[in-house]
């Protein structure tokens, strides 16, 4: 009984782990793809200075986000994350306007992917 | 994280269902191919509880075409003779009338120091004891003392045992078992009459039984011991 009990116990922990967890990816994918948008808007604008300060931004919110995700998802999914945003920080800086804008949108949708991944649902369990 | 979890137990009950579908033997001695099938299925099972990527139905059509040749193979082999040999392999003499078999035991790369630990397994010390040793196909050896070397039955002694019944269980932690009681034609009352003469209650049984003489058994609970 004492056994049961515990299990019950890490489970009931393991539970409220899962729904932070999903609740955490969750919002910190829609923080940066509301920072891609502000830069897609930025670069569509062509109103570069914005660019440049928006794409920093974006590296330091996944500078800060990147240690948790590191913990919670998939290494290469992390990996293709870390690679896109240098290749659209290096679109910027030589005003790339086309593959800028294509960047952006890989980059939206490998987080947004990441977090619905993550979210308990029937389509993502079977 | 949840998806993960809700996988693993869906596949955990499918493979326990597998494992029911492909018969008891299945959960003890392995023929060679059950032991193939079920090293598959375990690692078939593991592959998309943990890689979400791949669709659940993906990982269970591997897992139900393996107990589909299982069950073909084992009714096949419950027909044909030669099938079952052919699968299955044959049972092997390794000693007999107390001479070891050198020829069979070089042709299954047993060494003597297995065979001696496996006599051994079998309470038996001595080669010169043993009639027939055979290695069964399931890898168990069976071992046949010498007439002489045989523990003596009641038959020998020439007397008469008695017939034993089944056990029947009762009460267990506390709970009737109403169909065994229905199956041994007693009385749910007469039942709780017995308990009561111990001075317990139903819920203080721990577990009540008829032994094969149809006797009734009463084990009370004990109370949990204090930290």
């Amino acid at each position: 009984m004492r056994t049961f009990i515990s299990v019950l116990i890490a489970l009931v922990i393991f539970f409220g782990l899962a729904w932070w967890n999903s609740s955490y990816l969750t919002k910190t994918s829609k923080q940066l793809a509301d920072q891609a948008e502000k830069l897609r808007k930025a670069i569509i604008e062509e109103s570069w200075d914005d660019a440049d300060t928006t794409i920093i931004g974006i590296r330091r919110l996944w500078g800060q986000h990147k240690k948790i995700w590191l913990l919670l998802v998939d290494h290469d999914d992390i990996d293709d994350i870390d690679e896109i945003i240098y290749k659209i920080d290096e679109m910027v800086n030589l005003r790339e306007k086309e593959q800028a804008l294509s960047d952006i949108a890989e980059l939206r949708f490998l987080v947004q992917d990441l977090a619905d991944k993550e979210v308990l649902s029937l389509a993502n369990i079977f | 994280m949840l998806n993960v979890f809700f996988r693993s137990l869906i596949l955990y009950a499918i493979v326990v269902l597998v494992v029911r579908v492909m018969g008891k033997r299945q959960v003890g001695e392995l023929q060679p191919f059950e032991l193939v099938i079920a090293i598959m299925i375990a690692e078939l099972a593991s592959i998309p509880a943990d890689d979400v990527g791949i669709p659940l139905v993906k990982g269970l059509v591997p897992i139900f075409a393996l107990v589909f040749a299982q069950v073909t193979i084992s009714f096949l082999s419950l027909k044909s003779e030669r099938f079952r040999a052919l699968v299955c392999g044959s049972p092997s003499i390794l000693i007999e009338n107390g001479v070891i078999q050198q020829k069979n035991l070089e042709q299954l790369r047993i060494n003597l120091n297995d065979l001696l630990e496996q006599l051994r397994s079998k309470d038996v010390a001595n080669i010169d004891d043993v009639e027939f040793a055979i290695l069964e196909t399931n890898g168990n050896l069976s071992v046949f003392q010498k007439g002489d070397k045989k523990n003596a039955t009641l038959e020998d002694l020439g007397l008469q045992g008695k017939s034993e019944a089944i056990p029947i269980t009762l009460i267990m932690d506390g709970h009737i078992m109403h169909k065994n009681l229905r199956k041994a034609g007693l009385e749910i009352s007469w039942l709780l009459s017995k308990v009561k003469e111990q001075g317990l209650d139903r819920r203080g049984v721990f577990f009540a039984y008829l032994d094969t003489q149809g006797d009734l058994k009463i084990i009370a609970k004990q109370k949990e011991r204090a930290q």
